[in-house]
């Protein structure tokens, strides 16, 4: 009996062109079972910005249909507000479908990133360790099945654009761009990273067309229903100017340390140039290097630029380092030293999630917070900094840059 | 489309020359861009306006300055138009030039010319300059006990030296008198020093204040102490290397000890932690710090209350002192001639 158990396990059933293990397969179900099982259980929870947003938003577009996206209701990006709108063609509760929508991304999240993981690493079982990690990451599970946020939407197709990126699909992976900035702002924190691989001949120009074509194609049905383009073409514009109640919310960066309740216009726009500043710097200095890019370096990067940005842009919510953390868990995997900065970094962000949804105050100052998360910019710079100086990674004098990521 | 992108690509790496200097497009167009960032960053404020054109001069001139000096240390121009573009962003010179229409960047900029001028061998006009920075205030105090150490390394003669000595003694005469009698509240003024730790309040009511005094006397000593101990050493490091971590080092040791110092002391340090890191790049979380600590100072007199405790920036500052001085008895092998003796 043991003997047939055993010899069951270490089985290969045949999966489309590939080959996984019984063990591996049943570990994978039960993962996902746990992982769906855990968001069943808080799919009643209602937060916050659900009674105050998100069920307006979804009362309005149940009353007046899909010409409501005519108004000015909503500050989200309409492509959100047509996930909405499908939603209110469901016969289901409204809450419950959009949070299963959102825990469905948080599988493709998971998915994907491990497969990244699994490419980078040549690993398949580290791949599904990043599987695993991912769907159990406090912040994965609050963000969409406790809070009702969609930060996973924008993750998901980021994700997709670096993989076919790393897979030197060029197009496939900036319309995948183009389609995160269709829907979320926050995309444009690791847009620096897409500026080193113009320099270094992995993408070109036209390909940067995809963002305004996507972004018009997202605003087109808005409006056709009747709202203003210009409105339209200034969403983003308004969503940044609506918290100015705090320099940072909930999120441990610069302003933590020095105050983000005292000049509170003033700081934004300055803290807008000074990003802008070091992001100039720092990119130049990258320009000047010429080394072989790697999946481990587009992975590094992607997290150093997601890092650098948050750490200095004004008005930060809790939720914008989601995205780093799914590249930062890849990394992580890819250098196993590394994993301690990832639980580290996982902990940081998930005191603001915890602050937001039980209203208390978290037992360590949001100042403490932010200089451990210096720490680890400044761990993942030196990352990049050796990086960038391994002769093993320079490429020499007289050698041609090859177009493809390696 | 790829022939268009291949050609700008090279044009961004294409060097020329202006006069004797060879630079890059790219280069050029960093320096363009970061010198209209700051500018633009220093209109961001318009309760306190842009400051005057003088003051604009003269901290662009400082960024100049330091970039210039980081081009003497290393040899490395980028690294020179790096530290430029770093100084014209910095947060504590924003800070003090636009928002507080401060004039820290005089002081510093005369003191960064002067270390200019002692590297390129103009050792009377370093002496002057610095004279006159000693006399200005007592902030430059750790400029004299830098000066003496270079003075027993012979990097300065002896009557250059004595000319230092006058200048720092009537410095030192002239503010204890006016300490003694002043009756200040605090012992610091938003500048994270020790006094942050074992508290700020002054005695009031008293002839003189014995914290403050005795802490003045401390950090006469203390700086007494460290020129004694780096004089056993050598000098280290390129031209200009040695000048420029003891100018620091002495700097930051006399303003965490001396009362009654006030946000602006950081302003000059900040300035060249950023070149003394560039020089090392090793050094790097030093102008870091020390930049989180200074500015911590200035919000705080701006807004009257800080968000962290100040003592957490004065024990960032202890570190960074305390990384300096190990570097520094090392880099002067003071710590290998205690080793040989003992």
């Amino acid at each position: 009996m043991d003997q047939a158990v055993r010899n069951l396990l270490k089985k290969k059933i045949k999966v489309g062109r590939g080959q996984i293990g019984v063990s591996d397969l049943l570990f994978l179900l039960l993962v996902t079972a746990l992982a769906a099982w855990a968001r069943a259980a808080v799919r009643t929870f209602v937060a916050q910005d659900w009674t105050d947003y998100w069920s307006l938003w979804l009362g309005e577009l149940e009353e007046k249909g899909f010409s409501a996206l005519a108004g000015n209701f909503y500050d989200y990006a309409p492509p959100v507000m047509y996930l909405l709108y499908l939603i209110t063609l469901l016969p289901v509760n409204s809450m419950t479908a959009f949070k299963a929508v959102c825990c469905l991304l948080d599988f493709a999240g998971a998915g994907l990133v491990g497969a990244m993981t699994a490419e980078c690493t040549g690993s398949r079982k580290r791949g599904m360790l990043a599987y695993g990690i991912f769907l159990f990451l406090p912040t994965v599970i609050l963000n969409a099945a406790v809070w009702s946020q969609c930060d996973i939407l924008y993750t998901v197709l980021l994700l997709c654009c670096v993989r076919c990126l790393m897979k030197n699909r060029t197009w496939a992976g900036m319309w995948f761009y183009g389609a995160a900035f269709a829907v979320k702002l926050q995309t444009l924190f690791i847009f620096p990273f897409l500026i080193l691989l113009w320099v270094r001949r992995k993408v070109d120009l036209k390909h940067f067309v995809t963002l305004p074509v996507m972004y018009l194609a997202g605003i087109l049905p808005a409006y056709l229903a009747g709202r203003p383009f210009g409105e339209l073409l200034g969403i983003y514009a308004f969503q940044g100017g609506k918290d100015r109640w705090s320099l940072s919310i909930k999120f441990p960066n610069i302003y933590q340390i020095i105050g983000n309740n005292f000049f509170l216009d003033e700081y934004v726009t300055a803290g807008m140039y000074l990003i802008l500043g070091i992001l100039m710097l720092v990119m130049c200095y990258m320009a000047y290097q010429r080394v072989r890019i790697t999946k481990e370096y587009v992975i590094l990067t992607v997290v150093f630029f997601g890092m650098l940005t948050t750490y200095f842009i004004p008005h930060m919510h809790e939720r914008y380092l989601y995205v780093t953390d799914a590249f930062l868990l890849i990394y992580a995997l890819t250098r196993i030293r590394r994993f301690p900065l990832f639980v580290a970094a996982s902990f940081l962000t998930v005191v603001g999630y915890a602050q937001y949804l039980t209203k208390h105050d978290p037992l360590v100052s949001y100042g403490a917070l932010a200089f451990v998360q210096l720490l680890l910019l400044t761990m993942i710079g030196l990352d990049v900094w050796r990086y960038l100086h391994d002769p093993a990674n320079r490429l020499l004098p007289d050698q041609e840059e090859g177009r493809a990521i390696l | 489309m790829t022939g268009a992108d291949d050609r700008l690509r090279r044009l961004l790496f294409q060097s020329f020359r202006v006069g004797k200097v060879k630079m890059d497009v790219l280069e050029a167009l960093l320096a363009a861009c970061i010198t209209a960032v700051g500018f633009a960053l220093r209109t961001a404020f318009p309760d306190s306006g842009v400051p005057g054109w003088e003051m604009l001069l003269a901290e662009w001139y400082l960024a100049v300055s330091c970039g210039i000096l980081t081009f003497r240390l290393t040899g490395n121009g980028r690294r020179g138009l790096f530290v430029y573009g770093i100084l014209m962003i910095l947060p504590t010179v924003i800070m003090d030039g636009t928002i507080m229409g401060g004039s820290s960047c005089v002081g510093a900029l005369l003191c960064v010319s002067a270390l200019l001028l002692l590297e390129s061998g103009h050792v009377w006009c370093f002496t002057a300059v610095s004279a006159a920075l000693l006399l200005w205030d007592v902030r430059y105090a750790g400029l004299f006990a830098a000066c003496a150490v270079l003075w027993q390394w012979r990097r300065i003669r002896s009557e250059q030296f004595l000319i230092l000595l006058a200048a720092a003694a009537a410095r030192f005469v002239y503010s204890y008198r006016i300490w003694l009698g002043a009756d200040y509240t605090l012992t610091t003024f938003h500048w994270p020093n020790i006094y942050e730790i074992v508290g700020r309040e002054a005695m009031q009511g008293q002839l003189f204040d014995p914290v403050a005094t005795v802490g003045l006397f401390v950090a006469v000593g203390l700086l007494l102490l460290g020129m004694w101990a780096l004089a056993q050493g050598e000098s280290f490091g390129r031209p200009g290397r040695a000048e420029l971590e003891l100018l620091l080092f002495f700097g930051l040791a006399a303003g965490y000890f001396l009362p009654y110092m006030d946000q602006t002391y950081g302003y000059l340090f900040c300035a060249l932690a950023v070149v003394w890191a560039a020089a090392d790049l090793r050094c790097f979380p030093a102008p870091a710090l020390l930049q989180i600590a200074a500015f911590a100072g200035y919000q705080e007199c701006v807004n009257g209350e800080s968000m962290m405790p100040m003592w957490v920036f004065s024990v960032l500052q202890l570190l960074i002192l305390t990384g300096l001085a190990v570097r520094l008895l090392k880099e002067a092998k003071v710590v290998d001639l205690c080793a040989r003796k003992n």
